[in-house]
């Protein structure tokens, strides 16, 4: 009866409940769709990062992150990647890399650029960089690489990079690297087998891809890589597969690192949109709670003389305070379930049309130094629905708790003469 | 004092604060009503009528003073556990009628049984009984504002006797309604004393009231200035 009392309240001063159904059910589904859409737009971030030369999982020779030379290498990758293959189906793809730094120079023109030898059958299915999406002349590495012998072994090369050696596809660039333990640089050509324009601005301008056979003579490595990156099935299994990894290959000479900690500050660029994404939650759940605690309140106000009558009657503090709650209750349980609903559906068109950012302000998005996609695609987590609803829920009810409280506490008499 | 007394009160006062004054609303009231008796508290406006029925109800309480209500001790009993003797004990008919808007009435005569845990069927079977017994059986699901002043009243009746008190406090229960409505609710609860023996103390100025009660006790400026019963013991 205390909920029936409670419903027909609620029904008594429509306007009112409708204010705050209508309060609720836009807080609870814009909090949905931003967080769709940040979350979104975040693991397309770290989707960016990883595909742009790195990978989910990385294995280092020890030292190489604090030192990046050719003097810290993994000479025996195939130990590395057989214990990979006990991982799979989790790890998708494999690629081993030789990474260095480098002089490239075409004509009277001379640029510093990372050198990376990528395996070019295995090293488009990990990093988009030497993959057929993002070339813009020419052709990737693999369908240059079965080249008639005294033929120049191929390379990819970035769109900037191109621009700044006023070179095209076909032409001629040297790669001027110092070989391992040597202190004499050594000097290899190459010919433009294709131009790639990634959006990501330090890689089209100091990037150039070659095969990894060519890295490792080019610069004396042999068998030798800088890096085996790895690609996931599941992005958010990076932390557990690299731990997996480390203990699985039980040694010293090489470290095992999620993309998180190998490409920290991407990681960081995401953290602090998470942080600003968390400050507009709060705001929104204050805007919650002050709503259905000013409404409650002034509700519970309007009915003194009632509860004076329901206090005189017998009631006792607890039951008066169970009929406030129960009116936040129901009003709680209609508005997150029609928030939800609207809040779902929002989400489910931007994760499947998405949200094309450059066409609703005019230029693309750029965040940790990636040039993000034009078009967010909304992803939701179903853990973050359930506690963006169960927290409104909460607030709902807990801005009643004053309400209610008050409302047990008053004293019968003065109550029920209460104007 | 005897313990099968209803009310038994000795030296209450009640003492207001109205901004700095102090208001002395009763000044010394003893008091004994016996069970079944139908008892008026009559005097002019301010005279501490309202005051002491407030007091007995336990809906307010005494600057000083002893006061049990159907042996219970009010000085000794926590929020919770006057709640509780209003509840099982008292029922309460209030000059403006004081129904719930939104509860029809047969849920508003539910609504102390229901405040007492009572099932479903035992509130719904009683409420019907007392409201038939007002005279309101055919109006059970009406609100009160389909009900004249009247009727609410007697809906008013039926809630407050549906829990079987000991007693019932009616203040000024006849002030809002015209002479036939009164004489009607006055023929009912002094049928009510009557067959079921329920104790009524009333508070009132009207003299229709006056002259249909057993006992009339006057009070004047805070103090008990005549006692019917006195009188009668008296004479």
């Amino acid at each position: 009866m205390l909920l029936r009392i409670a419903l027909r309240n609620l029904l008594r001063q429509r306007r009112r409940t409708l204010i705050l159904l209508i309060t609720v059910v836009f807080s609870l589904a814009l909090l949905l769709v931003f967080t769709g859409l940040a979350d979104g737009g975040h693991q397309a971030m770290a989707d960016i990062g990883v595909r742009m030369g790195l990978g989910h999982v990385v294995v280092y020779p020890a030292g190489y992150r604090a030192d990046p030379t050719l003097e810290h290498t993994i000479d025996d990758p195939a130990a590395i990647e057989s214990a990979i293959a006990k991982l799979r189906p989790a790890v998708a793809h494999v690629a081993p890399r030789l990474r260095t730094d480098g002089l490239v120079q075409a004509g009277a023109t001379s640029i510093g650029v990372t050198i990376s030898g990528g395996d070019p059958a295995l090293e488009p299915l990990v990093s988009h960089i030497s993959s057929p999406s993002v070339l813009v002349q020419g052709g990737t590495l693999a369908s240059c690489a079965n080249r008639d012998a005294g033929e120049l072994p191929p390379a990819l090369i970035g769109q900037e990079l191109a621009k700044s050696l006023g070179v095209h596809v076909g032409d001629r660039i040297a790669l001027n690297v110092k070989p391992r333990h040597s202190k004499e640089m050594r000097l290899g050509a190459f010919e433009v087998c294709g131009v790639f324009a990634t959006g990501v601005r330090d890689v089209d301008t100091f990037w150039v891809e070659i095969p990894l056979v060519e890295a490792q003579r080019l610069t004396d490595a042999g068998q030798g890589v800088t890096m085996v990156a790895l690609l996931l099935a599941n992005a958010d299994a990076a932390g557990s597969v690299a731990t997996q990894l480390a203990a699985s290959l039980h040694r010293t000479d090489v470290e095992v690192l999620p993309w998180q900690q190998a490409a920290p500050e991407l990681y960081s660029a995401i953290a602090v949109d998470e942080g600003g994404m968390y400050v507009f939650m709060v705001i929104i759940f204050v805007v919650v709670a002050v709503g259905i605690l000013n409404a409650l309140l002034m509700s519970v106000l309007e009915r003194t003389r009632e509860f004076g009558v329901l206090l005189a009657l017998g009631a006792e503090p607890r039951q008066v305070i169970k009929l406030v709650l129960y009116e936040a209750i129901a009003l709680g349980i209609l508005s997150v379930g029609i928030g939800l609903a609207l809040g779902l559906a929002g989400n489910h068109y931007l994760a499947t049309h998405g949200l094309d950012y450059k066409e609703l302000f005019g230029d693309s998005l750029q965040a940790g130094g990636i040039l993000l996609p034009d078009k967010f695609y909304s992803a939701l987590a179903t853990g973050k629905v359930i506690w963006s609803a169960g927290v409104v829920f909460g607030l709902v009810v807990l801005g009643a708790a004053y309400p209610a409280f008050h409302a047990s506490r008053f004293q019968p008499t003065k109550a029920m003469n209460h104007v | 004092m005897s313990d099968s007394l209803v009310v038994e009160a000795s030296q209450l006062t009640k003492t207001y604060k109205q901004g700095k004054l102090e208001v002395q609303a009763l000044r010394g009231v003893d008091l004994s009503v016996a069970p079944g008796e139908f008892v008026v508290l009559a005097g002019p406006s301010g005279s501490g009528k309202t005051t002491l029925l407030n007091l007995i109800g336990a809906l307010d309480q005494p600057t000083s003073g002893r006061l049990v209500v159907d042996g219970k001790n009010l000085e000794t009993m926590n929020r919770a556990e006057l709640a509780r003797l209003r509840r099982d004990r008292v029922g309460f008919i209030f000059q403006a009628y004081n129904l719930l808007p939104v509860l029809t009435a047969r849920e508003n005569t539910e609504l102390v049984l229901m405040l007492r845990g009572s099932s479903v069927a035992e509130r719904h079977a009683k409420a019907a009984q007392m409201l038939s017994a007002v005279g309101l059986g055919t109006m059970m699901d009406r609100r009160p504002n389909e009900l004249s002043g009247g009727q609410q009243q007697r809906v008013a009746v039926a809630r407050a006797i549906a829990a079987a008190p000991s007693l019932v406090l009616a203040d000024e229960p006849t002030a809002n309604l015209d002479s036939k409505t009164a004489d009607a609710l006055l023929d009912l609860m002094s049928d009510l004393n009557a067959k079921h023996r329920i104790t009524f103390l009333f508070s009132s100025h009207d003299q229709r009231v006056i002259a249909r009660a057993k006992r009339v006790v006057y009070l004047e400026d805070g103090r008990i200035v005549s006692d019917g019963q006195e009188m009668r013991r008296g004479a």
